[in-house]
């Protein structure tokens, strides 16, 4: 069983800068101050539903850092936590 | 048609029976009033500004007024209403003219949802705007009021009115708002300045306005582009610092000032991302006025 994530809306805001991003979720009207790194990978998302292994793959082809895989489950927590990712088991 | 071409006993007459209806801006208001002083400052702060024509669209119908029974004769206050509600408490019947002023910005941050409202003050110069976003007691409205008393256009002193569907700033050039020792101080700008009666014990402390540039109230219906966001913060005997701040962190700070953000929802959102991609951002802090407009004037000509 893999295990996918995605959106929990198709609508989440969400704008990047060099220093940060914020991301804004519709559904509880939150605003978000996310890492630049938490962030491209909420862009990810945007762009479709991933497994954690694409994701991490994606993601180390932008971001050089030691035990990312350990660092993407963190911020795929924080994301899920503030309602703007969620997991789909299938 | 504009205010001052009224007399001054028909100026009364319109006020005492509702008959007063200004443009301001994008808005049309209808303001009613019998006290006397609200006639005055109304010839002072208001004089430039265009009559609605008799069968306007009037967006919101305003009153101060006393409010009945015995405190008509006794210790005598004022209501503010809008559309036949009274959306505060009573004041002493002196703080009329700001009771009004503070009604009708309460009034725009409450229903004009068809932009997105910043608490900033707003002024413009070759097609360009300088957003002033700050809290109470910042040096916001005397910084504003210095800027337009130069070479900047007042779109607003209070309210950034950001039109939803292209991001440009709207201007409305309403009195600006004077507390405490800013009035001396604004007043000492120039001849030109003109600063209405001060209303002493208010909540705020001693307040006045000062009556916006007959230039300013001219050109209200051309909106401007954002391009710079300056937090002012106003520290007395201190140096200027000027610091550029991230967008990241000035889009947060943003959603603190805005009155509807959360209201307006992803249109919101997007607005303020828009606004914070098309400006750069700063903090200034600053001990005078002078120091502020060297700052300001360096960060928009650099």
């Amino acid at each position: 069983m893999s295990e996918d994530w995605q959106l929990t809306r198709a609508d989440i805001g969400l704008r990047c800068w060099e220093d940060g991003c914020i991301a804004y979720q519709p559904l509880t009207g939150e605003t978000h101050m996310l890492t630049p790194q938490a962030g491209r990978l909420l862009g990810l998302l945007r762009r479709g539903q991933r497994t954690t292994q694409e994701l991490l793959v994606e993601l180390g082809e932008d971001v050089a850092m030691p035990e990312l895989a350990e660092a993407v489950n963190n911020w795929l927590l924080q994301l899920s936590e503030a309602h703007l990712v969620c997991r789909r088991l299938s | 048609m504009i205010l001052a071409q009224i007399p001054p006993s028909e100026l009364r007459a319109r006020l005492a029976h509702g008959r007063l209806a200004l443009r301001v801006g994008p808005f049309r208001f209808s303001v009613a009033s019998p006290f006397a002083s609200v006639s005055e400052g109304m010839a002072t702060l208001y004089p430039d500004f265009e009559l609605a024509a008799e069968d306007e669209f009037i967006d919101f119908h305003v009153s101060v007024a006393p409010p009945a029974g015995m405190r008509r004769w006794v210790r005598p206050q004022v209501n503010f209403s809008f559309d036949g509600r009274v959306p505060f408490k009573p004041l002493p019947a002196s703080q009329a003219m700001p009771m009004l002023e503070w009604g009708l910005n309460w009034v725009i941050t409450n229903h004009a949802h068809q932009y997105l409202i910043l608490h900033a003050a707003v002024v413009e110069r070759d097609g360009r705007a300088l957003i002033l976003p700050a809290p109470p007691g910042s040096g916001k409205s005397t910084l504003c009021a210095a800027l337009v008393n130069s070479d900047w256009r007042l779109l607003s002193d209070e309210l950034a009115l950001i039109r939803l569907t292209d991001g440009l700033i709207i201007p409305i050039s309403r009195p600006v708002s004077l507390k405490n020792r800013s009035i001396e101080l604004v007043r000492a700008l120039g001849k030109n300045v003109v600063v209405g009666q001060a209303c002493a014990n208010t909540g705020k402390g001693t307040v006045a306005h000062m009556r916006p540039p007959t230039e300013s109230v001219r050109r209200m219906a051309e909106p401007a582009r954002p391009a710079w966001v300056v937090f002012p913060q106003f520290i007395q005997k201190s140096g200027l610092t000027c610091e550029a701040r991230s967008k990241s962190t000035a889009l947060v700070e943003l959603v603190h000032n805005a009155f509807n953000y959360n209201l307006l929802g992803l249109a919101g959102f997007n607005a303020l991302g828009d606004l914070v991609e098309a400006c750069d951002i700063h903090r200034i802090t600053y001990g005078n006025l002078e120091q502020a407009y060297t700052a300001i004037d360096t960060l928009t000509r650099g």
